[in-house]
């Protein structure tokens, strides 16, 4: 008998242990409170609480602008494919800042990350956002990689306002959903990495980016 | 490794611990005002009654239907390319590791935090075997280069102040001696992240495993899962069968309690849901994945009256909240888990005559029930233990004695008075002239040890009563 038989006949030969366990509601209660207020603005008040930049901008261009004000001396930056905003690849091409597509697997994947590595800043969509909590959500798919969020110290993300929903759930209940069962990796990040682990004293940075921007447009 | 002593030797190892000067910094910093940010971050809830229940429910409906959610699941992760392996014991789950790094010629490991891997001690097993296996989450770090064990479900190294950690770092990473946890948690990053670059495998947990969708989810603030779980090609996730889950629904819900019972955060810096190997379609990620789904004494417990401390989701409350957890640490326990959790599945995981005071680790004040976001009845199975001890013969036979021949002093008036002069005559003549008793006899020094013993009154209640009544009439 294998391991998983065994397991599985010992669970099964108990009686259930919690018939009285209440059956999965028709509907959720929501975890966070939100009463008719803006979502843009509750999404960057939270953020903000958790030491994430946020940045409003007016219209596509004013986005772009941000964006640019934000690289320093940068030569490269590594971003995921089609971005959703329009103009933000020209306007990198006419100050001459390359952009990396990590594509490399199996033998040539460490050499890749080690290039990746020497980057300062990585920019990617945010696929939707939640406002009681300040989260992005980024989902991977071909050529929207992991990568441009995990390694470099700065991440910026690229976020829709027409993609802030209320409530994580109000995501999960449908096209998140469809992600978990479709793609291979979903990150909610809220803010820079950090670590309280020594004497419980925040200190960001930790592993992930240390500085996160989200440009609002 | 350093060997911590056992769960048996729990008085001894909490009375060194409370005179620790170290050790009581260290909790006093690091516990700082966890309660209270706790407290502050279920009241901004929308219902933080009824979203307990929900989490609760979530959990026990699980473990009622346990092994078709772990079917389903199976299938689920076998759909999308992840390997599922099951472990009946630690032995087992190490074994099933070492044999997924030899067939992909595996030679460095990073990991991810695993309380899972912990109860298996995996990393003995894996070094043993001659590869290198290095811990990513700063505190478990830090707790490798210690060779010690974490004393924290959530904050490993509680029981360190951050000069230990400075200390630490000089010796083994050549750092310049500097006490602000910013310098070393920056020179812990440079230090791993050539780690994670390099690494031919990661190994993390999951705190969920969605069914649903054959989803592993793992929370952390520094982002050291999603790197272990992203750069590797390989990646193994070690999880409890009792962490599965049904639905996305529920995880919504429970994804956002764990933080704030945590860390009174509304949520963890990062939730990675991670959902198999890469693809053509969706290539950026490891080229393998494997799912162990470990037992190592969940399904014994399962079919005991014991069976919620299975909808545990280890978020550390109980043990912040608990006046003896804060007053001397994780390690007097002598086990994986400590605080109010551990002394619970302790001696269920390794036999109650193993960790035979655990269940006494406990003032029963039930703070450990009203912090537990799944409305775990811990207390209740703490006195469900203790009753446990008595039958199985785990009591000194003298107590046993005196407690029988306290019952029957109470049931008779005569008795109880007779004992009653008894023991007033007896202690008055003990006590001195502040009426407080400072050494018993016998076996009964054990009270006057720590604290003083109040003579009888002179007067019982009963004498007093007579009295009254005889003026009265």
């Amino acid at each position: 008998m294998s391991s998983r038989d065994k397991i599985l006949a010992e669970l099964r030969s108990h009686r259930h242990p919690f018939p009285d366990a209440a059956p999965r509601p028709d509907a959720y209660i929501p975890v966070t409170r939100f009463s008719a207020e803006d979502r843009v603005a509750r999404f960057t008040a939270e953020l903000q609480k958790r030491f994430g930049k946020v940045h409003l901008a007016a219209d596509p261009q004013s986005a772009v602008d941000t964006v640019l004000s934000l690289l320093e001396a940068d030569k490269r930056v590594i971003a995921w494919d089609g971005l959703p905003l329009a103009g933000l690849g020209d306007a990198l091409a006419a100050r001459q800042i390359d952009i990396l597509h990590l594509r490399a697997r199996h033998d040539e994947r460490i050499p890749a990350l080690e290039d990746a590595e020497t980057i300062r800043v990585g920019i990617t969509g945010v696929d939707a956002a939640f406002a009681t909590t300040g989260t992005m959500a980024l989902v991977t798919a071909k050529g929207h990689g992991r990568v441009p969020s995990l390694l470099p110290p700065v991440h910026i993300g690229l976020l829709p306002r027409e993609r802030i929903f209320e409530r994580l759930e109000d995501w999960f209940v449908d096209q998140g959903r469809e992600a978990m069962h479709q793609s291979r990796s979903i990150a909610l990040v809220t803010g820079p990495s950090s670590t309280g682990d020594i004497e419980h004293h925040t200190v960001l940075g930790a592993h992930g980016p240390g500085t996160v921007h989200v440009v609002v447009f | 490794m350093t060997t911590s002593p056992s769960s048996n030797a729990f008085i001894q190892s909490a009375t060194i611990a409370i005179q620790d000067i170290q050790l009581q910094t260290a909790l006093d910093r690091g516990l700082g005002d966890s309660t209270a940010k706790r407290v502050r971050s279920v009241d901004e809830t929308t219902d933080g009654y009824a979203l307990r229940q929900q989490g609760r429910n979530a959990k026990l409906r699980a473990l009622d239907q346990l092994p078709e959610t772990l079917e389903l699941l199976e299938a689920r992760l076998t759909a999308k390319g992840i390997g599922v392996l099951w472990a009946i014991d630690g032995e087992e789950c190490n074994q099933h590791v070492l044999d997924i790094a030899r067939r992909h010629d595996v030679h460095s490991i990073v990991k991810g935090k695993s309380m899972a891997t912990e109860e298996t001690e995996l990393n003995h097993t894996l070094e043993a075997a001659g590869l290198e296996v290095i811990e990513t989450d700063l505190g478990e770090f830090v707790a490798q280069l210690a060779r010690e064990k974490p004393s924290h479900i959530v904050a490993p190294i509680l029981h360190m102040t951050k000069e230990q950690v400075s200390d630490l770092f000089v010796e083994h990473l050549g750092i310049e001696q500097s006490y602000e946890p910013a310098d070393l948690a920056h020179a812990a990053r440079l230090h791993l992240r050539q780690k994670f670059i390099h690494a031919d495998m990661g190994i993390t947990g999951a705190n969920f495993a969605v069914a649903e969708t054959g989803t592993m989810a793992i929370v952390t603030n520094e982002g050291n899962g999603r790197m272990c779980s992203s750069l590797p090609r390989v990646h193994v996730v070690v999880v409890g069968i009792e962490k599965v889950i049904p639905t996305v629904d529920d995880f919504s819900t429970l994804v956002q309690m764990l933080p704030r019972a945590a860390g009174g955060t509304p949520i963890s810096t990062y939730v990675h849901l991670m959902g198999g190997p890469a693809t053509p379609e969706d290539p950026d990620g490891p080229n393998h994945m494997y799912v162990i789904l470990l037992d190592n004494g969940r399904s014994h417990i399962h079919g005991t009256e014991y069976a919620e401390a299975l909808a545990c989701i280890r978020c550390g409350a109980c043990l912040n909240s608990c006046p003896v957890f804060q007053n001397v640490g994780g390690h007097a326990y002598g086990a994986t888990y400590s605080g109010p959790i551990g002394a619970v599945i302790t001696p269920l995981f390794k036999g109650l005559h193993n960790a035979a005071p655990l269940p006494h680790a406990s003032s029963l004040c039930g703070m450990c029930k009203s912090a537990c976001p799944m409305d775990i009845d811990l207390p209740g199975m703490l006195l469900k233990l203790r009753r446990d001890l008595v039958k199985e013969g785990e009591t000194d036979p003298t107590l046993t004695a005196a407690i029988k021949g306290w019952a029957v002093s109470m049931q008779s008036p005569t008795l109880y008075g007779i004992s009653g002069t008894a023991a007033s005559a007896a202690t008055r003549s003990m006590a001195g002239p502040s009426g407080q008793i400072h050494h018993l006899p016998n076996m009964l020094g054990n009270w006057t040890k720590n604290r003083d013993f109040p003579a009888f009154a002179p007067k019982s209640f009963h004498q007093l009563w007579r009295e009254r009544q005889r003026r009265e009439s």
